[in-house]
């Protein structure tokens, strides 16, 4: 199992970011790589992400589940890809911590079992094509905000849902 | 090709000695070359038939998951999609793989579970491989992943089983006794005990497994094309999957192939699958070749991955008493078929020392990685690093020089042949002498002013911190094994101890020829070749035999349908197996040759000799050329311009292998050797290993073909170098594999190869017809030791060993920080 992290600042409050982070449509623009995004239901989406490691550029079938949200501070999801020759389960947490300045705080951190040829590249690899990813995705989502796309919260989580790696 | 050029001096250092008067012993120029060189060889990628269809592999990524289901619905709704199988198809229509040891069932697609990433789940047959592989994705697996078992030694705590109908990670092991041991150890002045492991290294050839299989629907048989390695040995693997008979399934094996190395021994999950996919299409031909990713993950291609304990009982004059080693083989996730290199140590149990009293003692264990075929060399290597490690530490131990060490406990020439303590024999050899000769050598050119270990720049360098060392080890190579040994882990072993010596059968070497109309010979070879040079040799020996030119003979290989059974290329086996057919069949032509002209003039047989590439009457000097002969014998039922000839193993006339063959140990009648002496340089501060100079003294016997022998010699040495300090399919503790490319699976270069300075000797093997020794494996059977030993020398100030192969400059910087501590 890999482990990752990171945290963001944004200027804008955290009831405005809970909007951009939780309405699919501004999902799917900001994701890096993201071909589109498909709302199953309010806590299940599918997606096509291409993600590129070093030589390998496997596209995702990605099935996410929103496990837990706590408006507007707590977000979890647990996330599942496929693509040839590669597979991955990750469980994410982001918490969005106001600051005395008024700026916001985004700290996420990750689990990930990653297989095949993307795992062939170890945690130190991935790691940080995983923060660059997450970093470019943050900085998209901030320049949402501030040219005041409207976004919708559409998201909630699932009832009963528990994020977990096993099985 | 005249008989000038092929006596062309090498160069070499019996180039003096070539005999100018035959061409066995000189360096024939490889008839194999030209067409590789121009580019006009065959390979397997080379055919595809019309109307041929391509085949892709679903692999998993899991090291360890039940298959809950498999929806090919979207996959077979493509337009191009022609086939889809899964291991329930396979299930329905055919049977398991054939394993290496009893209790398992494998298919060629996984059925219940995945044991390995890489493990093939489905088959798709599509217009294109491009297109088959987009198919491939549309397939879906839902998986129960299960926890994996990635260590070998946690494996044999059995707290997650790999197979639950076997109940145990650990399906087999043996501790076999010679002497005394525990008498050895009980008397004996110091006990050295330690611990070593060999990294999981194969050997990667230039072409990855494939196969072109066509089903006939008329016949009910299946042509299969492949570039599988013993094909006459091991097509059982293919027609005992498929369930049919051997002579339904004609597995042809192209005469050229881009390396094997043992590894292409274990493509039969390929040849099968292939063939059951032409089978379901009504004989369209099916076509598969492994991509190297495939190759390197799941290619079941991977070779020995141990963890050793040694231990060395010594008298206190450094004279070693006793022998004990215990190794984990770490299998990977099933036992390969049809033997695994647990037992052939065995046959060098005390490598080229005089230890009478050994234990050796091993356990073969299953973890989710791939599967572990043969490697050049098949498990000796491993062996030979972990006894010359030990017998380094001893050295230090006892305060000894290790050279001294090593030559105080050497076999000596008069106690040639020697029979080692686990009943094999060696046939010949001056190994002290050999070591001395290397030793020499290299105090001359390198231990003086000028030279590479100049002690004043040997100091100097080590202030940079760059040590700077050579060790000088006496290998042996193993060569021509025996068959019958080779099911020993699948016999009952309580029934070997009175087993009688007619109960054993070897198999012999077939050869045939025939003599067309033209003249020429047109001669068959029923073992495939994977580059080693085999159709030069057969024209080398039949050449002289039959007094014309190499050029005068062609050679054609058999398929498995057309051909008896033989071995097949393996364990240092053709030079001696193939040489000895060479020479037989070449006298028995001309004896058949003398008879016919004998009847055509109505004289005696003894007033006909053989001269000069035809027959001749001793009384007129009337002759018949070869041509003459073809005319003559031309359509007659008992041709005598065409015949057989089978070698028998050379191990089947001699009393000395008797108790080795009678308990199914293994036999090995040669034993090449060599004495080695790599210069190393550790840079400590990046744990970076360079070899300056490779100084070895090699002996094959009696060598057919210079150039072969060194070609040999070189590879090997490559690939020895690769295993010593570079080579290693690693796994990540949840079973990942992380060596799925060249980025990762470093493989030597022009970079890593030192100059190799290779001195021959020819001491002919008394056991063979042409005195030759088997020297397939060399190199990679000697190097990985001897470049460790040299680790160990220059790093013997900071008290460090190389204890882990590969030694990669993660490894040793680490253990130089451990003793800087």
């Amino acid at each position: 199992m890999m482990e990752f992290n990171g945290e963001f600042t944004s200027d804008h409050d955290r009831e405005t970011l809970w909007k951009y982070f939780t309405d699919p449509e501004i999902l799917a623009s900001c994701a890096p790589g993201c071909d589109h995004i498909e709302m199953v239901t309010p806590s299940e989406l599918k997606a096509t992400i291409a993600v590129g490691v070093g030589s390998v550029k496997p596209t995702f079938d990605v099935d996410m589940v929103v496990t837990r949200t706590v408006e507007p501070e707590l977000l979890e999801m647990q996330v599942e890809g496929d693509a040839s020759r590669n597979s991955f389960d990750t469980v994410a947490e982001m918490r969005l911590v106001e600051n005395a300045d008024g700026t916001t705080t985004a700290e996420w951190e990750a689990q990930a079992n990653a297989s095949g040829l993307i795992a062939s590249m170890g945690q130190r690899a991935l790691g940080s094509v995983a923060g660059r990813i997450v970093d470019n995705f943050f900085q998209d989502l901030e320049d949402k905000a501030d040219e005041g796309v409207p976004a919708t919260s559409k998201l909630e989580g699932k009832a009963g849902a528990e994020a977990s790696l096993e099985g | 090709m005249s008989r000038a050029d092929a006596g062309a001096d090498t160069g070499s250092a019996s180039g003096e000695k070539a005999k100018r008067e035959s061409f066995t012993g000189t360096s024939v120029k490889r008839v194999e070359d030209h067409r590789i060189l121009t580019g006009q060889a065959e390979y397997i990628h080379d055919i595809t038939p019309e109307g041929c269809l391509h085949m892709a592999l679903l692999r998993t990524t899991h090291p360890h998951a039940r298959i809950e289901s498999v929806d090919t619905s979207k996959a077979e709704d493509h337009p191009d999609c022609a086939l889809v199988l899964t291991g329930e198809d396979l299930v329905e229509d055919y049977n398991p793989m054939p394993c290496g040891l009893e209790g398992f069932e494998e298919w060629s697609l996984a059925t219940d579970k995945v044991r390995f990433v890489g493990e093939p789940v489905a088959a798709v047959v599509a217009t294109d491989r491009y297109v088959a592989e987009d198919i491939v994705d549309l397939i879906r697996v839902e998986y129960d992943v299960l926890e994996p078992v990635v260590d070998s030694i946690e494996a044999c705590d059995d707290e997650v089983v790999i197979h639950e109908s076997v109940g145990t990670n650990v399906p087999d092991g043996e501790c076999l006794e010679f002497g005394d041991p525990e008498g050895a150890f009980e008397d004996a002045a110091h006990v050295v005990e330690r611990e070593y492991s060999w990294g999981r290294i194969s050997g990667v050839p230039l072409e990855t497994a494939g196969v072109v299989a066509t089903y006939d629907p008329d016949h009910d048989e299946f042509d299969v094309d492949c570039n599988i390695q013993l094909h006459t040995l091991v097509d059982d693997t293919i027609y005992e999957t498929l369930g049919y008979p051997p002579e339904k399934v004609r597995v042809n094996v192209p005469a050229d192939i881009g390396g094997s190395f043992g590894t292409k021994i274990a493509i039969h999950r390929y040849c099968s699958l292939a063939s059951m996919a032409s089978q379901h299409l009504d004989g369209t031909p099916v076509k598969f070749v492994e991509d190297r990713v495939e190759n390197l993950q799941g290619g079941d291609m991977h070779c020995t991955d141990r963890k050793y304990r040694v231990k060395l009982a010594l008298d206190d004059d450094g004279t070693v008493l006793g022998l004990d080693t215990w190794f984990v083989d770490d299998f990977g996730a099933f036992p390969r078929y049809p033997v695994n290199q647990a037992l052939k140590p065995l046959s060098v149990v005390s490598g080229a020392y005089d230890i009478r009293d050994v234990r050796y003692d091993y356990d073969l264990v299953l973890t989710n990685k791939t599967s572990q075929t043969a490697y050049r060399g098949f498990g000796v290597p491993p062996h030979l690093y972990a006894l010359e490690m030990a017998m380094d530490e001893a050295a230090r131990e006892l305060d000894i020089d290790p050279t001294a060490l090593r030559h105080k406990n050497l076999v000596q020439p008069d106690q040639m042949p020697y029979t080692i303590a686990s009943h094999n024999v060696y046939d010949s050899g001056d190994y002290p002498e050999a070591l001395d000769h290397i030793q020499d050598i290299v105090d001359e050119k390198e231990v003086c002013e000028g030279g590479l270990l100049d002690p004043a720049v040997v100091e100097a360098k080590r202030e940079e911190g760059k040590y700077r060392g050579v060790s000088y080890t006496l290998l042996i190579e193993p060569g021509v094994s025996g068959s019958d040994w080779t099911d020993r882990q699948r016999s009952d072993r309580e029934a070997l101890k009175v087993r009688d010596r007619d109960e054993v059968a070897e198999l012999p070497e077939h050869l045939r020829a025939e003599v067309r109309d033209d003249g020429t010979i047109q001669a068959w070879l029923a073992a495939d070749s994977s580059g080693q040079g085999h159709q030069t040799i057969v024209a080398q020996l039949l050449a002289d035999e039959l007094e014309i030119l190499p050029s005068d003979i062609d050679t054609g290989y058999l398929d498995s349908v057309t051909a008896p059974t033989v071995y097949g290329s393996a364990a240092s086996r053709m030079a001696v197996m193939l040489s000895g057919a060479a020479k037989g069949l070449g006298e028995k032509l001309k004896g058949n040759l003398r008879q016919l002209g004998a009847q055509e003039w109505g004289i005696d047989v003894d007033d006909v000799v053989y001269r000069d590439g035809g027959v001749e009457r001793v009384d007129s000097g009337d002759r018949f050329s070869l041509a003459d002969l073809a005319a003559i014998d031309g359509g007659i039922n008992d041709p005598k311009t065409r015949v057989s000839y089978d070698y028998q193993h050379p191990v089947t006339e001699l009393p000395e292998f008797d108790e080795a063959l009678r308990n199914k140990f293994p036999v090995y009648p040669t034993a090449a050797f060599a004495a080695n002496a790599p210069i190393v340089e550790v840079d400590t501060q990046t744990g970076q290993v360079e070899i300056l100079k490779f100084y070895s003294l090699r002996d094959c016997g009696t060598q057919l073909n210079p150039d072969i022998v060194e070609g040999q010699a070189h590879g090997g040495l490559a690939q020895g170098i690769g295993a010593a300090l570079l080579e290693e399919f690693g796994y990540d503790e949840s079973g990942q594999p992380q060596a799925v490319t060249f980025f990762d699976y470093l493989l030597p270069s022009v970079k890593n190869i030192p100059p190799l300075e290779l001195h021959h000797t020819e001491t002919p093997s008394p056991f063979t017809a042409t005195g030759a020794k088997g020297t397939g494996e060399g190199g990679m059977i000697d190097g990985p030791a001897a470049i460790a030993s040299s680790i160990n020398a220059a790093l013997e100030p900071l008290g460090i060993v190389a204890d882990e192969i590969p030694a990669t400059p993660d490894r040793l910087r680490r253990k130089v920080r451990e003793a800087q501590e």
